[in-house]
């Protein structure tokens, strides 16, 4: 995670100047101005699956049964779940950070380092909270459209949410060596990639253009978690209305065919 | 992507699909169909669970009777037009012809798919509302299993239903706030704006070549 959260904050710098001169040729998406940028990043880390982390998980899937698997999983996700009861503070939900503080305790200590997610079956189910979803809900925008290497889709917003989740990780205090927290990022990065790949088939059927399909449903999905299901408003009607459609560029010439 | 994102939008489209899959019954049985956006919904549902559900049924005879139930009941014309937004009526009737083809087919392809990842979901409808143009959209809540312990919040999804012939089909489905048209109105303005029409078709028909392998 050091290793990790050195690079990314290398990455996020980056990114960022690169975007100056970037800006100047902005696209036509406003919420991804720097989308030559993160198309470069975003293909780096999908060659990287292809060729490293896609094998290693199908290997895993295969190699290791699946109750095993599913300790792996759980002691991952609760290893980092202190950071959802942070933003549940933060966020003033205090009924919900009570039970996840509760949730962390338990699998912490009577489900043996969160392998057994007793908690679930004690009623004190999962959450998702990150500081990304509370910036946004102190007020501030989700920023333009940032991919990062390894970590992929997120905003200059919610980039900030990887540093406090670091902050926030019990073995960032613990601060073991690199011979143990190597092997142990890189055994939850494939655990956590077999658990995706149903729904990462799924894009690879379904989009046309796979980095725009990412996009779209990272920023509107993110965007729901932070109103909290309510429906947007930003959808608006123009979205249904076939009369009055007014997707952005609207002004442009046709465009010309095969060019 | 967050796992947990990937993780929904996977189990809740194999849901979404088993509830959008199956109408119509009662048009087998020679009654009316439902009159109520909710009630199309609610019936699609229970159907679409039972096939799901049906342990007599192969994986195949699943998807293929999911897939009758999305071709009864969604208006994939609508859903293409609303994806393809402005620049449809640019089109000539030709290559409004062979999009739609296009378009059919990589909806029911993909979305048909996801059948096979069904587990135990069960997916209920907890309110609906009318729209200022008069769609309705259902709002429908998907549970499942989750570490040994079933009723966990899984996801939800929105269906959005039109009018046409007196009858209400599915022009949208939102996941978790991801909504399809949306997404795909994006990915075809992108391709739209760069290689136009001829692009855009020839994309399509490739991508659904590549996946009827």
């Amino acid at each position: 995670m050091l290793l990790l959260a050195k690079w990314q904050s290398a990455v996020v710098v980056a990114a960022m100047a690169a975007s100056l001169c970037g800006g100047c040729a902005a696209g036509p998406n406003p919420a991804d101005p720097w989308e030559k940028t993160n198309r470069s990043i975003y293909n780096f880390n999908e060659g990287l699956d292809r060729v490293a982390l896609k094998p290693v998980a199908d290997g895993y899937v295969k190699v290791v049964p699946k109750p095993i698997r599913t300790g792996i999983g759980n002691g991952f996700d609760n290893l980092v779940y202190f950071n959802v009861v942070f933003n549940d503070v933060l966020q003033n939900k205090w009924t919900q950070g009570v039970g996840d503080f509760g949730r962390f305790a338990v699998n912490s200590t009577i489900g043996i380092g969160g392998i057994f997610d007793v908690a679930t079956q004690w009623s004190l189910p999962a959450h998702e909270n990150d500081f990304g979803i509370t910036m946004r809900k102190w007020g501030a925008g989700p920023g333009p459209y940032l991919v990062l290497p390894f970590f992929g889709p997120s905003t200059v917003t919610d980039s900030s949410g990887l540093a406090v989740k670091y902050l926030a990780d019990p073995l960032t205090w613990l601060n073991p060596p690199l011979v143990v927290t190597i092997p142990l990022y890189t055994t939850g990065a494939v655990d956590l990639r077999s658990r995706f790949d149903s729904i990462v088939r799924f894009r690879n059927e379904s989009a046309i253009d796979p980095y725009v399909f990412t996009r779209e449903a990272y920023l509107q999905y993110r965007q729901q978690k932070a109103q909290e299901g309510k429906p947007a408003a930003s959808t608006g009607p123009s979205l249904y209305d076939e009369d009055t459609d007014t997707t952005p560029a609207a002004t442009q010439p046709a465009p010309q065919p095969g060019k | 992507m967050s796992k947990i994102t990937l993780q929904l939008l996977a189990t809740t489209l194999t849901c979404a699909i088993a509830g959008v899959s199956v109408i119509k019954a009662a048009d087998q049985t020679g009654s009316a169909p439902p009159a109520t956006a909710r009630a199309v919904m609610e019936k699609v549902i229970h159907d679409g669970l039972s096939i799901l559900r049906d342990p007599s049924l192969s994986a195949d005879q699943k998807r293929v009777k999911v897939q009758q139930i999305a071709y009864d009941n969604m208006n994939f014309e609508v859903m293409g037009r609303l994806s393809l937004g402005r620049y449809y009526r640019q089109l000539t009737d030709a290559q409004k012809t062979q999009y739609q083809q296009e378009f059919k087919q990589l909806v029911t392809n993909t979305y048909g798919h996801t059948t096979d990842d069904y587990t135990d979901e069960d997916v209920k409808v907890t309110s609906d509302r009318q729209e200022s143009d008069g769609d309705f959209t259902v709002q429908s809540h998907i549970t499942g299993t989750k570490n040994g312990k079933a009723g966990q919040d899984i996801a939800n999804v929105d269906y959005r239903l039109r009018k046409t012939d007196n009858q209400w089909k599915v022009i949208d489905f939102t996941i978790d706030g991801v909504s399809i048209v949306s997404n795909y109105r994006s990915q075809f303005q992108d391709i739209m704006n760069n290689g136009g029409i001829d692009q855009l078709l020839k994309m399509l028909h490739d991508k659904n070549a590549a996946n009827a392998k």
